[in-house]
């Protein structure tokens, strides 16, 4: 097999990982030396995006799609007849050094099959990313999947050299992570290993942390599951980001009869992520139907307002923590009306909230301006 | 100087390179109101004249993020070179973006809207006409590895899509068509392909 139709069968069987950001806080002070190549950026960057919206930003490959284990939604799964295949670490390295001085790519996501055996698996990732280190002299952004299973030696050495690092948990408990394989033990072969991931993060400083990803649906999962399991995540394993990936049924994989999970419902739990880590909003006030579930016809923030007596608002008097679970604030208006109440300013009009970027159609039923406050949720439909 | 000092600043700076003929204008006002008010007045956006600025500050901002993802470099030796139609003056600022991360190479930015080339000397940055630059970037892009690299990375390109989760409202949204002219894009033209004309000509 050649370079270019190996691309197309691993690049192919890694497309399910989620990558989303490139962005770092790079380590205090560092000084890089000038015969490298590439560096990190402070923000995310897409170089390309593709017909569902998501943007390209990393070439994302396997290093190999030979796998022992049988996930049941994965293409790359024992069973599957698929062509199998591997790239050297020159071929991969030699690639992608050509796609990123281009300026095709911003950097390398490196996943792969486990192989017959984990920990030789891991190790040969582990020389590719090494290679790109030492001998190409890379120094941009690298994101290594950790396989599960492995040894606290190889966590040691790849939070050391990678970017950021990951392990997929994929289900949000034991019970529900048995219905998708009988090879990948929950406790000891995922969180086991994440718990290492965070105590070798921190002391290797690893730059842009760790992540995780859970696949959403196919284990007839909940809502309330995920967003519990995300929350202690973020709690116990100093998780940088969950990802969450609708499941998408697979030609040729055990799932491939199962229905396909609406994106709505991933797009509404990254709203809880969001609202989680970045508004400190604690799981307990989501709102979710008697199943589990939240209700996809409702933005889930607006479904939390409706719930809760906090409201009418006066702009004038309220707390960061009240403006940020208020319908059309966002984390940065919120911060400017904080600012602007610690000088003294009173909120008058609606065209200062404006010039703020609130959104008004979302933000009037809630709070009270003038002493006025808007009867009626008519401005929502 | 502070956080907000900083922010201030940048924003000021980045407002300068808006071709809006009222920026000057603009900036003199708020400048006035920063004295008269404070910092947090303007930062909170709350005048409306604080607001534009934020809006011209962030559209160049935009459009330099935008441009440092989307241009193409071509490689010859030890020089990486690219050229595109900027909009904004920001061509400076992409050259600058690729001498830091490449601090070996030779960085050739070409903006044909300004016809002038930016060409790195040493973390120097030294601009130069266009014309010369230019018929050595076409040279370099006929050139075979220049053509099997852009056919290896459609096929990587192409590896990537997961058609249940085709979303045209999303990509459009993503890259609206302004950048697709600018920076000649394989992938735009393959999102365009699988768009309807009608819903193509609505959006544009
Ligand atoms: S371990 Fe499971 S998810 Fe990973 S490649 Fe193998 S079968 Fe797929």
């Amino acid at each position: 097999m050649n370079i270019t139709e190996k691309i197309k069968v691993l690049s192919s069987a890694g497309k399910y990982d989620i990558c989303a950001s490139t962005s770092c806080s790079p380590k205090k002070k560092m000084v890089l030396p000038n015969d490298r190549i590439g560096n990190l950026a402070s923000g995310g960057i897409c170089h390309s995006y593709l017909p569902s919206g998501q943007c390209v930003s990393l070439f994302k490959v396997l290093l190999s799609n030979k796998c022992v284990n049988d996930c049941f939604y994965c293409s790359n799964n024992c069973t599957a007849r698929v062509q199998r295949t591997e790239f050297s670490k020159e071929e991969l390295s030699k690639t992608f050094m050509h796609l990123y001085q281009a300026n095709y790519v911003e950097g390398l996501f490196l996943s792969s099959g486990i192989g017959r055996d984990e920990e030789i698996q891991m190790e040969r990732m582990l020389e590719t990313v090494e290679h790109l280190r030492f001998k190409e002299k890379f120094h941009g952004y690298i994101h290594l999947k950790i396989l599960p299973g492995v040894s606290k030696d190889k966590i040691d050495v790849a939070t050391a050299i990678a970017s950021r690092v990951s392990i997929n948990v994929e289900a949000p408990n034991k019970s529900r992570m048995n219905e998708l394989t009988s090879t990948k033990e929950y406790k000891t072969d995922v969180l086991k290993r994440m718990r290492w991931i965070k105590e070798k993060a921190k002391k290797n400083n690893l730059p842009s942390g760790h992540t995780t990803q859970l696949v959403v649906g196919p284990a007839e999962e909940t809502d309330r599951e995920i967003v519990s399991r995300t929350d202690k995540l973020y709690d116990e394993m100093d998780l940088k980001r969950g990802y969450f990936s609708a499941f998408t049924p697979i030609q040729g994989t055990p799932f491939e009869g199962k229905q396909k999970v609406p994106l709505r419902r991933e797009n509404f739990l990254y709203r809880l992520d969001f609202m989680m880590r970045l508004y400190g909003i604690k799981k307990d006030e989501f709102v979710f139907n008697e199943n589990g579930n939240l209700n996809l016809s409702i933005d889930p923030k607006f479904a939390m307002a409706l719930e809760s007596d906090l409201f009418p608002l006066d702009l004038n008097e309220a707390s960061f923590s009240e403006l940020i679970r208020t319908p059309g604030i966002g984390p940065t208006c919120a911060k400017r009306i904080s600012q602007m109440q610690e000088t003294g300013f009173k909120f008058s009009k609606e065209s200062e909230l404006k010039n703020l970027g609130v959104s008004l159609k979302k933000v009037l039923p809630f709070i009270e301006l003038n002493g006025r406050v808007q009867k009626t949720l008519l401005e929502f439909s | 100087m502070n956080s907000k000092e900083i922010e201030f600043n940048k924003r000021l700076s980045l407002a300068k390179l808006h071709p809006d003929r009222s920026k000057e204008r603009i900036i003199q006002r708020v400048l006035l109101q920063e004295k008269n008010f404070g910092l947090d007045f303007v930062l909170s956006n709350l005048s409306e004249e604080a607001r534009r600025l934020c809006s011209f500050s962030s559209q160049v901002g935009m459009y330099i993020h935008k441009a440092e993802s989307f241009i193409k470099l071509k490689q010859f030796k030890e020089i990486l070179i690219g050229k595109a139609f900027f909009d904004f003056p920001v061509a400076k600022n992409i050259a600058e973006h690729f001498v830091r991360r490449f601090p070996q190479k030779k960085i050739i930015i070409i903006d044909e809207n300004s016809g002038k080339a930016f060409v790195s000397e040493g973390k120097r940055i030294k601009v130069h006409a266009a014309e010369k630059f230019s018929d050595f970037y076409n040279s370099i892009s006929d050139s075979v590895s220049d053509k099997e690299l852009e056919k290896l990375f459609g096929v990587f390109y192409d590896s990537q899509n997961i058609e249940a989760r085709r979303n045209k409202n999303y990509a459009l949204r993503m890259m609206p068509k302004k950048y697709w002219k600018n920076f000649g894009l394989r992938e735009a033209q393959k999102i365009e392909r699988g768009i309807p004309k009608q819903i193509l000509a609505e959006f544009c």
